[in-house]
């Protein structure tokens, strides 16, 4: 029987961070620190899923997250929320309308050609899965030249002036054509902001739209597939995707006037679903979802615009399944709140394990007690 | 006889309704769907008493609006138009609370709750409505007990004994989920359910629907000594002539959401007037 | 990186969150919905608790944190070097009685707390009906109409089927005879120092955004039926018939840790109240101390043992 120790839980912690620096550094010699700009570049879609789950359009400080946390997009969404969160409220900015953005990408399934024309971008759509050896031992001088040779290029043959900054909306045209349902009534005039205000279901759709766009891809897309695959009927049909860059607006601290404070890659997906019969009497018309995130995450994106049909199904005719259920779909889709308990089940839990071995003794007992 | 329930101009009307759902629906018409709007109108001007002790037969056909009435005073619907007073025998000098008399439509989702909880009971044709399948026929009577405040567990066990007992509910199988239980056992137990706070007025929606004959006859045969024992008035909904005549003193006939003919079972059933009641009297087995 | 406002919060946020405060104990046991804003330590690891406990605390005070009833357990020490780090002109201790706030996560100290204390718990579910009913719209309503009726009958199940209550830690508990809440995974044994506490009780859900209350001297009774009395836990040796002690100190009243020794592999049992333990290894006499809240409860569980 001894003094058993039951301190140098201050000294573990200090240990564990030592472990993971040394990790970190693990390559010794050859080791060169991770530039942030090689993170936001070269690792530009898992910078842009970070800059969307942290909630917080700040590059520099993204990259930097995913170089403390090593990688994982779960800590490093998490930190850089953690840092949001100290940040004080300005006034605006004003609501967007994402026809302003400058654009890289656009396309849409609904049609074959659309005004503007279908501007494929930057996109794995069609590119081959195959492994591209040549960038084990890449060349850092010809790494350099590759942005160069590219700008020369496009330059040659005075294409670069005839593509305009940006293009018309599809809907706008399903919209003249009498075919998309007219703006519902007793629509909101003032976003939801979700970091000011708790949810209490049932929400605006501008509240659900909010959480789903910090809301972890993964868990997104998981829920919006059970929808796809036939757990849900939204049958969508893409009528616009379009990435680029979208100018930000503040009122001026001085003159009041609205200035572009500068400008956020984001992503922007609407969707036509089956159509629907109008409550009103009404001609029946399709019914829409729409998604958008920062930094550039189509398949967030579209998961987004399909969850948000079906929330507005389930909150209209009651949920048939979970991806239109909105206390399904909101509580569980926040990749902060959701590892955060997945993982608190690793802290210490003995008192409460005390306490079920009692009741697991006590109800032995009386069973064994009553078969004596 | 004192008066426990007053129906006055009772009706449902599902979709969204227009100016002629009514004049273009009814017996004379052949449907309950209006032309116009398509709306179906379930049931239109319905009016009735119903007395302390009393069982009130609603006979008809699928598509008659036979269950309307029941459904709307439970609160698992809410009517289109229509009053209904409740008159609680047992809170009769109850004025200052206001349970003497209730406006049973005008009433908020809270004080609903309470009158169904408490002073109503309802027993559905089918079980999975009126049983909770994932606890033991006990809990399930537990339930309704706990609701009434009673927080005594021996108490509740010694009380849910004693309503399977009435039920002819082997109370060996109390424990046991009710989806383990056969069709019959299935309504006693919802009958014992039903039954647990004492209500003084009962809705019974085509309970012996579906069961072997047999087991229809024992469960009439229960429900007639409950009224007996407990003078717990009932609204029976069937569509089934032998049920009327076992049970029901009174019974409205209706067809396509309107009552057409109503009056005492045995003058009703003896000697009918519509021609549609006379059909359906004839056809009986 | 910028310096942080004194407690990491904006004023904006702690004003929010004394406001939720303040209405938490106005309507005790009512869980009032809050915006959350996230820590720099994981949901589930007591951003609740901690919101609380940066919005009260101020250059001056004492503050003491532990988890599992001890000062030294990882997470305490990790939320301890963080208030610390944000809050300067704070003093910590171990000590309970110089402590004025105590941030707890599963247990409440073996001392009673007096009125200038705040106790602050880390809460992972606030909602008690979570366990019958999913739709937190559904709950909202129950709770509004004390309608327990569904939590009632899970109680009435566990006695049919093993002849006693098995809810351990988490037991649903009502508040100032309305709402029903879940006073956080606490065991049993430390229930009934909610009743009649003469400290406000908190508990924060970060992850969940909910905040509600034990104000003073406020009813807090568990779940049970009149012939069926709430039990706390058994610390009785069955091999010998006494009750087990705390290897360390000697207490023969308190809760009791259980785990294997490292060197030696035998079982071993010390108070889970760290600070209550060097508190009887310096003072003996308080060997036999029982909270008072407790004392009817050790009673009439001896009167079971003598009856079987």
């Amino acid at each position: 029987m001894g003094y058993v120790a039951i301190k140098g839980g201050g000294q573990a912690i200090a240990g564990a961070e030592q472990v993971l620096e040394a990790l970190r550094a693990a390559e010794g010699e050859q080791g060169e620190p991770l530039a942030l700009s090689a993170i936001e570049h070269q690792l530009r879609y898992l910078h842009g899923r970070v800059l969307s789950e942290g909630g917080l359009y700040h590059p520099e400080l993204a990259a930097l997250a995913i170089k403390q946390t090593q990688g994982d997009t779960l800590e490093a969404a998490f930190a850089l929320r953690a840092y949001r969160s100290t940040r004080p409220r300005v006034a605006g900015p004003a609501p967007v309308d994402t026809t302003t953005m400058r654009i890289i990408r656009r396309i849409s399934s609904s049609f074959k050609d659309i005004p503007g024309g279908q501007m494929l971008g930057p996109t794995f759509d069609y590119a081959l899965r195959l492994m591209r050896m040549e960038l084990v031992n890449e060349d850092p001088e010809h790494f350099r030249s590759i942005a160069a040779r590219f700008f020369a290029h496009q330059a040659q043959g005075g294409k670069l002036d005839s593509i305009p900054d940006s293009f018309p909306k599809v809907l706008d045209a399903l919209r003249e054509e009498g075919l998309l349902a007219p703006a519902p009534r007793g629509r909101e005039t003032q976003a939801f902001d979700i970091t000011r205000e708790p949810l209490i279901f049932p929400v605006s759709r501008s509240a659900a739209l909010a959480t789903m766009a910090r809301g972890e891809t993964g868990s997104l897309l998981a829920i919006a597939y059970s929808n796809m695959r036939g757990y849900g009927d939204v049958h969508p049909t893409i009528a616009e995707i379009r990435v680029g860059y979208l100018p930000v607006c503040m009122p001026h601290p001085h003159t009041g006037e609205m200035a572009e404070a500068g400008e956020v890659l984001m992503t922007e997906c609407e969707v036509v679903a089956m159509y629907d019969a109008d409550d009103e009497g009404g001609l029946p018309a399709f019914s829409l979802g729409y998604g958008a995130c920062l930094g550039h995450n189509e398949t967030k994106a579209i998961s987004m615009a399909i969850l948000d049909r079906s929330l507005q199904s389930g909150m209209k005719n009651g949920p048939t399944n979970p991806s239109e259920d909105p206390e399904f779909v909101l509580l569980h889709v926040d990749g902060v709140d959701s590892m955060g308990f997945a993982n608190h089940y690793k802290m210490p839990h003995y008192v409460t394990f005390q306490s079920d071995m009692d009741r697991l003794r006590a109800t032995q007992q009386k069973h064994a007690g009553g078969e004596a | 006889m004192e008066k426990i329930l007053e129906v006055s101009g009772l009706s449902k009307i599902f979709g969204k309704g227009c100016a002629h759902c009514i004049e273009s629906t009814g017996p004379g018409f052949d449907t309950n769907i209006c032309p116009h709007c398509g709306s179906v109108v379930a049931a239109h001007d319905l009016s009735f008493d119903l007395h302390r002790g009393e069982i009130l037969g609603i006979m008809g056909e699928s598509g008659s609006g036979k269950s309307t009435a029941v459904k709307n005073l439970y609160f698992d619907q809410l009517p289109s138009g229509g009053t209904a007073r409740f008159f609680d025998p047992d809170f009769k000098d109850d004025t200052a609370h206001g349970r003497a008399q209730w406006d049973v439509f005008g009433l908020n989702a809270a004080e609903r709750r309470w009158l169904r909880n408490h002073r109503f009971g309802m027993v559905y044709q089918n079980p999975t409505l009126g049983l909770n399948f994932g606890i033991s026929a006990g809990g399930n009577i537990a339930e309704r007990l706990l609701m009434s405040g009673l927080a005594n567990y021996g108490g509740i066990r010694e009380r849910a004994i004693e309503l399977l007992r009435r039920t002819e509910v082997l109370t060996e199988r109390m424990d046991e989920k009710p989806g383990s239980f056969s069709g019959g056992m299935q309504q006693r137990v919802q009958i014992a359910k039903a039954l647990a706070t004492q209500p003084p007025l009962l809705f019974l929606d085509e309970v012996t629907t579906g069961l072997d004959l047999s087991v229809q006859a024992a469960i009439l045969d229960l429900i007639l000594e409950i009224q007996r024992e407990l003078h717990t008035a009932m609204i029976v909904v069937t569509h089934d002539l032998g049920v009327v005549r076992l049970l029901t003193s009174r019974v409205l006939v209706m067809k396509y959401g309107r009552v057409i003919e109503s009056g005492l079972t045995d003058q009703i059933l003896e000697d009918p007037q519509h021609p549609y009641t006379q059909r359906l009297v004839a056809s009986a087995l | 990186m910028s310096a942080y406002n004194f407690a990491f919060l904006d004023e904006y946020a702690k004003k929010e969150i004394r406001r939720a405060i303040l209405k938490a104990v106005a309507i005790p046991g009512y869980q009032v919905p809050y915006a959350s804003r996230e820590m720099p330590m994981g949901r589930g690891f007591g951003t609740g608790g901690l919101q609380l406990t940066l919005s009260l605390i101020g250059p001056g005070e004492t503050l003491k944190v532990i988890d599992q009833g001890s000062d030294d357990s990882v997470n305490a020490v990790n939320l301890r070097h963080f208030i610390e780090l944000v809050c300067p002109g704070i003093h910590t201790t171990t000590h309970l009685s110089e402590a004025d706030l105590i941030q707890s996560r599963h247990r409440i100290p073996e001392i009673p707390l007096v009125e200038r204390q705040i106790l602050s718990l880390q809460v992972p579910y606030p909602d008690a009906l979570v366990v019958v009913e999913a739709s937190e719209e559904k709950r909202k309503i129950m709770h509004g109409e004390a309608d327990y009726s569904r939590l009632l009958v899970k109680l009435y199940e566990d006695i049919v089927k093993f002849d006693e209550i098995t809810l351990s830690h988490r037991y649903p508990t009502r508040i100032n005879g309305h709402y029903v809440i879940d006073p956080s995974p606490i065991p049993r044994w430390d229930v009934p120092k909610m009743h009649q506490s003469a400290a406000l009780i908190l508990l924060g859900a970060g992850r969940e955004k909910k905040i509600y209350a034990v104000p003073p001297y406020t009813d807090a009774e568990p779940l049970a039926f009149e012939d069926v009395a709430f039990r706390v836990e058994d610390f009785t040796d069955k091999a010998t018939g006494q009750r087990r002690t705390c290897q360390r100190c000697g207490a023969t009243a308190s809760f009791l840790d259980e785990f294997t020794d490292a060197h030696s592999g035998e079982k071993v049992y010390q108070c889970s109240d760290t600070d209550f333990c060097d508190s009887v290894l310096a003072n003996p006499e308080l060997r036999a101390y029982l909270h008072p809240a407790l004392k009817p409860h050790v009673h009439t569980h001896a009167h079971d043992q003598e009856g079987i």
